[in-house]
C-alpha cells in the first residue's frame, strides 16, 4: 500500500502515532504557554483521543473488508469525539485569546 | 544491598503511597473477581490467568451429570440421515435434493466454479481419509495400523514435550493446538463402520490404550463463510477438512517417529468439541460449536490420540462466551431451519419434542436439533454455517475485535444485548447476502503476484 513495503495496518499505526504525538504536543503547548485550565484540556484530550480511536477503528474495518463497520465507527465514535474536542477547543481558544 | 532489600521487605509500616497501591490492587482484584464470576460456572475452582480476562479451570468447566453416557457414533445425524434417505429414496439424499441440484450459472455461490471450489478439497480429503467425516473409523491417514519407530523417546520434562508437540503441530498447519488427558466421557462408546455395519471396541480393536488427546483447530476462511449459505461458504468447510487431514496425519506420524503410538482423527473416535474445551481451545456456545478466542466458531477441529503420557496438559479456559450467548441469540435468530435453541440458559432438560438420539444428554448445554440442521443442508445444497457466520465472535483476527472480546468478559449482561445490536448495526454477521460470493471472488484489493 504505502511505497509497496508496508501493509495498511502498519501505515495506520504509524499515522496514529504521529497524530497522538501531535495531540499530546498541542495539549502540553496549551498548558505551558497559555495556562489553559484543566477542564478545557480534559475535554480536548478526551475528544482528540476518541477521534484518533475512531480513525483507528474505521480504517481497520475498511482494511478487513467491512466498510459498514467503518462508516458506523465514524458516526458513533468520531462524532462524539468531535463534539468533545470542539467544546474543549472553544474554551481553550477563549483562554488563549483572553 | 541485599540486607536493605530484606529490611524493606520486613518493614510492614503502611505509608500513604502504600495505601494508594493497596487501593489500586484491591480494585483490580474486585474487577478480576467479577471477571471470574461472569466467565465461569466453577468460579470457586478458577484461577485467573495472567492474561486477564481469560480464566483457567482445573476441571472441565461445565457440569456433567452422573447419568451421562458415552456417545454412540451411529447416532451421528450424518449417518441417521443417510440411513433414513437410503430407506426412503434409495439414495443417501432426499429425492430432488441430490448434490448440485442448485447449480445455476446465474446464481452467485452456485455457479460451476463455486461448486468446483467446494468439491476439490472434499475429493482431495476423501482420497486420504475416506468417509472419516461421517465418523467412519480407520481410514487412510487416520488409519490404526501404522508402526512406531524405535524406542519411545523420553523428554526431559513434560513442558518440553508439550512445547515440541505444539510447535510441530503449528508448523504442519494447525492454527490452535491444545493437549488434554484422554477422557472416556468424550470418547465414542465404540467405533462403527457404516459400510459393513461392524462395530469395533476400544479394548479389543483399537491398537493401543490412549492416554492423551491432542486437539487441533483450523481457521476457516472469513470471506468464504460470509458468502453463506452457498457452495462458496461450504468451500471454507471442505478446505478445513482437507487441512485437518494433512496436518493431523503428519502430527501422528511425528509422534510415531518419537516411538509412541498415535492415531489421527477427524470426526471419528470421540467428540471434538469437549476435547477442545478440555484442551483450553475455547468454550461451548448456544449453537453447540466451539468458540475459540482468536477465531470464534470459525474453526474445524481434529484430534490425535496417543499413548504418550509424559506431557504437560492444558487447562480449560473460559472468557465469557456462555454469558454472552445467553443474551445474544444471533445464531438462533439467523438459523434458517430453526434448529438452534432460543432458551435463555443452557440446561440439562430435554428440548421441545424430547431428546433425540443425536442429543447426548447429561451435559449442561443448549440442545441443537441436528435433524432440522441437516435437512436444510440438503435443501440449500450447502453446508449452511449461517450460525457461524452470524456469531458476533466470528471476526477477522484484528486488534479492535480482540479488544471488544476482552470487554465482553468485563461488562455486565445488559451491555451484551447492546453489543449484539451494535454488531448488527456495524454490518457484521450478515447472511444470505447475494453479493458476498462475488466479493469473495473479486480481485479488488488483492494482489496475487506477491506485492500485496
Amino acid at each position: 500500500m504505502f511505497l509497496g513495503i508496508f501493509t495498511g495496518i502498519e501505515v495506520l499505526f504509524f499515522l496514529l502515532g504521529v497524530m497522538s504525538t501531535l495531540s499530546v504536543g498541542l495539549l502540553i503547548w496549551l498548558k505551558k504557554q497559555h495556562s489553559v485550565n484543566g477542564k478545557a484540556l480534559t475535554s480536548l484530550f478526551l475528544g482528540l483521543f476518541t477521534m484518533i480511536f475512531a480513525i483507528a477503528w474505521s480504517v481497520s474495518s475498511v482494511l478487513e473488508g467491512e466498510p459498514q463497520a467503518g462508516s458506523m465507527g465514524m458516526l458513533v465514535i468520531f462524532v462524539p469525539g468531535l463534539i468533545l474536542a470542539s467544546f474543549g477547543g472553544r474554551q481553550a481558544i477563549q483562554q488563549v485569546k483572553g | 544491598m541485599a540486607n536493605d532489600r530484606k529490611d524493606q521487605a520486613n518493614d510492614t509500616t503502611l505509608s500513604r503511597r502504600g495505601l494508594l497501591k493497596l487501593g489500586v490492587a484491591g480494585g483490580s482484584a474486585l474487577l478480576a473477581g467479577q471477571a471470574v464470576g461472569s466467565g465461569s460456572q466453577n468460579s470457586d475452582k478458577a484461577s485467573l490467568d495472567a492474561r486477564i480476562p481469560m480464566v483457567e479451570h482445573d476441571d472441565f468447566p461445565y457440569e456433567v451429570k452422573p447419568y451421562y453416557k458415552q456417545f454412540a457414533p451411529e447416532n451421528n445425524q450424518f449417518l441417521r440421515d443417510m440411513d433414513h434417505n437410503l430407506a426412503k429414496y434409495g439414495t443417501p439424499f432426499p429425492a430432488g435434493q441430490e448434490p448440485m441440484h442448485a447449480l445455476d450459472e446465474n446464481k452467485p455461490g452456485f455457479r460451476r466454479y463455486d461448486y468446483a471450489l467446494n468439491l476439490a478439497p472434499w475429493f482431495s480429503k476423501n482420497r486420504l481419509t475416506g468417509d472419516s467425516q461421517y465418523t467412519q473409523p480407520n481410514q487412510g491417514e487416520f488409519g490404526w495400523d501404522f508402526e512406531t519407530y524405535g524406542e519411545p523417546y523420553q523428554f526431559e520434562s513434560k513442558q518440553l514435550a508439550a512445547d515440541v508437540i505444539k510447535r510441530a503441530a503449528r508448523m504442519y498447519g494447525a492454527d490452535l493446538v491444545g493437549i488434554s488427558r484422554q477422557d472416556w466421557r468424550w470418547d465414542y462408546a465404540h467405533h462403527h463402520d457404516f459400510v459393513t455395519g461392524e462395530t469395533f471396541s476400544w479394548e479389543k480393536d483399537f491398537p493401543f490404550k490412549p492416554k492423551t488427546v491432542i486437539t487441533l483447530a483450523f481457521e476457516m476462511d472469513y470471506e468464504g463463510l460470509s458468502a453463506g449459505p452457498t457452495q462458496t461458504s461450504s468451500a471454507a468447510t471442505s478446505t478445513g477438512y482437507a487441512r485437518m487431514t494433512h496436518t493431523t496425519g503428519m502430527l501422528a506420524e511425528f509422534i510415531r517417529h518419537l516411538g509412541h503410538n498415535a492415531v489421527a482423527a477427524g470426526n471419528e473416535l470421540g467428540l471434538s468439541v469437549p476435547y477442545a474445551i478440555a484442551a483450553g481451545l475455547g468454550e461451548s456456545s448456544r449453537m453447540g460449536l466451539l468458540v475459540t478466542y482468536n477465531y470464534g466458531p470459525r474453526v474445524r477441529l481434529a484430534k490425535v490420540y496417543t499413548d504418550l503420557e509424559f506431557v504437560e496438559y492444558d487447562k480449560p479456559k473460559t472468557f465469557g462466551v456462555r454469558s454472552f450467548c445467553e443474551r445474544c441469540q444471533r445464531c438462533s435468530d439467523a438459523c434458517p431451519s430453526g434448529a438452534i435453541s432460543k432458551d435463555t440458559k443452557p440446561s440439562f432438560d430435554a428440548p421441545e419434542g424430547g431428546f433425540q438420539p443425536f442429543h447426548n444428554p447429561g451435559t449442561e448445554k443448549w440442545f441443537v436439533d441436528a435433524g432440522k440442521c441437516r435437512s436444510y443442508w440438503h435443501e440449500s445444497d450447502s453446508d449452511c454455517a449461517t450460525c457461524i457466520t452470524s456469531c458476533p465472535y466470528n471476526k477477522p483476527d484484528f486488534w479492535h475485535h480482540r479488544m471488544i472480546e476482552k470487554m465482553n468478559t468485563f461488562v455486565p449482561g445488559p451491555l451484551h444485548t447492546f453489543m449484539r445490536e451494535m454488531d448488527i448495526w456495524f454490518g457484521f454477521g450478515t447472511t444470505f447476502d447475494e453479493k458476498a460470493p462475488d466479493r469473495f471472488w473479486s480481485p479488488k484489493g488483492r494482489m496475487y503476484d506477491g506485492r500485496g
